[in-house]
């Protein structure tokens, strides 16, 4: 199965030249939904800044969709960034306009056109069910509805692939079930590959999951999919 | 281009009441040093070769009578321009002569000649040119010169910061939308080109407005017959030194969007390795 991530040898110190990665292997395929899980600092938003290229290591080699991470320039790597949707963990919060508002003007600062980029808009809020939300402002919604909010801004502009840093976190018990199930969907509508981290491993207890432990400055699959998810798993090295 | 335009107008619209506040202060503090440096231009260049004088005619006096003084004001050897100039209907008067004379002639002989003729009721030099005069005077005293270009400095100081301040303001108010540009990819051109064009308006608002008041002041002065000969074009200085600050706005506006924000990099984790490099 085609790769759209591939990390190899990869090694991070911070400045006080402790070791924060060591010779990191891991592998994401296309298609496939990994689940990061790691604790508190141990560096599961790092890897994702480093997928995307706003952090750069001290060594390794970082392919995403076939394309050198590390080598590229400032314009190619924003393009690169162009084919992936971020959810970040700790964004600015939004609030002048409505949601719909919020993601044509993602996307008409991304040059789509007027009314592409409303079709687009309203597509990308019904596939996470904020479809009767349009006319709202972010801080009308629930915590479980912002992070939908958040999600329907990363995929609106159909990325391959999905990075999402703890998007559980906060969210009250019972609430995180609503947005897996849209997570869900999203994976098997777009056919997005999908990086999430987390600091637990329960929430992936009856998805199509591969889990992957970051632990000991390493990465180490934690357990095989189930069989039936098989077709859109995959493995660390 | 039009994705550009586009931020642009999205980053106005989400100024809050202080940005507009600091903006509009921004816009008067451009307007304000513009005029006092168009004045301080005006006045440290060199004094013109001539001296203005206004003589009043007296009341019904005919046209050949003013033909024949146009042209005996210009046979004076000391007379270098003669205007006629209309008293408006309202006004029950005959007019009166703007004269230009050297510099260097005797002022106060010019004028006991020119009254001797019997056709003035009154022959003046504008208070106006005195006022000018004085303060030229004063502006270039050794004394106060360092004393002036202290308070031009202060004010040139104090327009930028409040510049730098108003785009600081419009960026805080804008950082989300930021982050979700750096997200997706955006280019650094989309992301500064507003904040440059916001700065560049300040200035160009304040070199119009400038442009606005001392118009209308020339036109008052010119009513009043108290225009000063030394303040002609004020206007279009004042203009053109606010299309410099402009400049200077743009660039104030390209350092304040330098720095983008990144969600991925605040994080707990990056933050304590600081050290990695950003791309």
């Amino acid at each position: 199965m085609p790769v759209i991530v591939q990390i190899s040898e990869l090694a991070v110190r911070d400045p006080e030249g402790q070791k924060l990665f060591d010779d990191v292997h891991f592998r994401l395929h296309r298609g496939e939904w990994a689940g990061l899980i790691g604790p508190s600092r141990s560096g599961k938003t790092l890897l994702l800044a480093l997928i995307c290229g706003m952090t750069r290591p001290e060594h390794g080699q970082i392919l995403v969709d076939d394309r050198n991470v590390l080598r590229l320039s400032p314009e190619k790597l924003r393009q690169l960034r162009r084919r992936m949707g971020i959810l970040p963990e700790c964004a600015s919060p939004l609030g002048h306009r409505t949601l719909e508002e919020y993601v044509i003007f993602k996307l008409r600062s991304l040059e789509y056109p007027k009314e592409e980029a409303r079709l687009k808009a309203l597509e990308a809020l019904e596939l996470v069910s904020l479809e009767d939300r349009l006319q709202l402002h972010p801080q009308e919604l629930d915590p479980a509805e912002y992070r939908l909010f958040q999600l329907a801004l990363a995929i609106s502009h159909d990325p391959v692939l999905l990075l999402l840093d703890d998007p559980l976190r906060d969210l009250p018990p019972g609430r995180g079930e609503r947005f897996l199930n849209v997570l869900e969907r999203v994976h098997r509508h777009r056919r997005v590959s999908l990086l999430m981290t987390a600091r637990g491993a329960g929430w992936a207890e009856h998805l199509p999951v591969n889990l992957y432990v970051l632990e000991n400055k390493q990465i180490r699959a934690l357990h095989s999919p189930q069989p039936a998810d098989r077709k859109i798993g995959g493995e660390a090295p | 281009m039009s994705s550009e335009l586009f931020v642009s107008k999205e980053l106005v619209r989400s100024l809050n009441a202080k940005a507009w506040l600091l903006s509009l202060a921004a816009v008067g503090l451009v307007a304000l040093l513009s005029g006092v440096l168009a004045l301080a231009s005006l006045l440290i260049q060199p004094r013109s070769g001539e001296i203005r004088l206004i003589a009043m005619l007296r009341a019904n006096i005919s046209e050949e009578e003013i033909n024949e003084l146009h042209r005996r004001l210009l046979a004076e050897p000391e007379v270098l321009r003669s205007r006629y100039v209309l008293a408006p209907a309202s006004i029950r008067s005959s007019g009166h002569f703007e004269i230009s004379v050297k510099a260097e002639a005797n002022l106060d002989g010019v004028m006991a000649r020119l009254r001797s003729w019997g056709a003035f009721q009154e022959i003046s030099s504008p208070a106006s040119d005195s006022i000018i005069e004085e303060l030229r005077a004063a502006l270039l005293a050794p004394k106060l010169r360092w004393l002036v270009l202290a308070a031009l400095a202060a004010l040139l100081g104090s327009t930028l910061l409040v510049i730098y301040a108003a785009l600081a303001k419009a960026r805080q108010g804008f950082v989300g939308e930021l982050e979700l540009l750096v997200l997706s990819g955006a280019s650094p051109r989309t992301m500064q080109f507003p904040f440059v064009l916001l700065g560049a308006l300040y200035g160009l608002a304040g070199a119009l407005l400038v442009e606005l008041i001392l118009y209308g002041a020339q036109i008052w002065m010119d009513a009043a017959l108290i225009s000063p000969e030394a303040l002609a074009h004020l206007g279009i200085r004042g203009f053109l030194l606010g299309l410099i600050l402009a400049g200077l706005g743009g660039g104030l506006g390209r350092l304040v969007a330098q720095r983008y924000p990144s969600p991925l990099s605040r994080s707990r984790m990056s933050s304590s390795s600081a050290g990695v490099g950003e791309h």
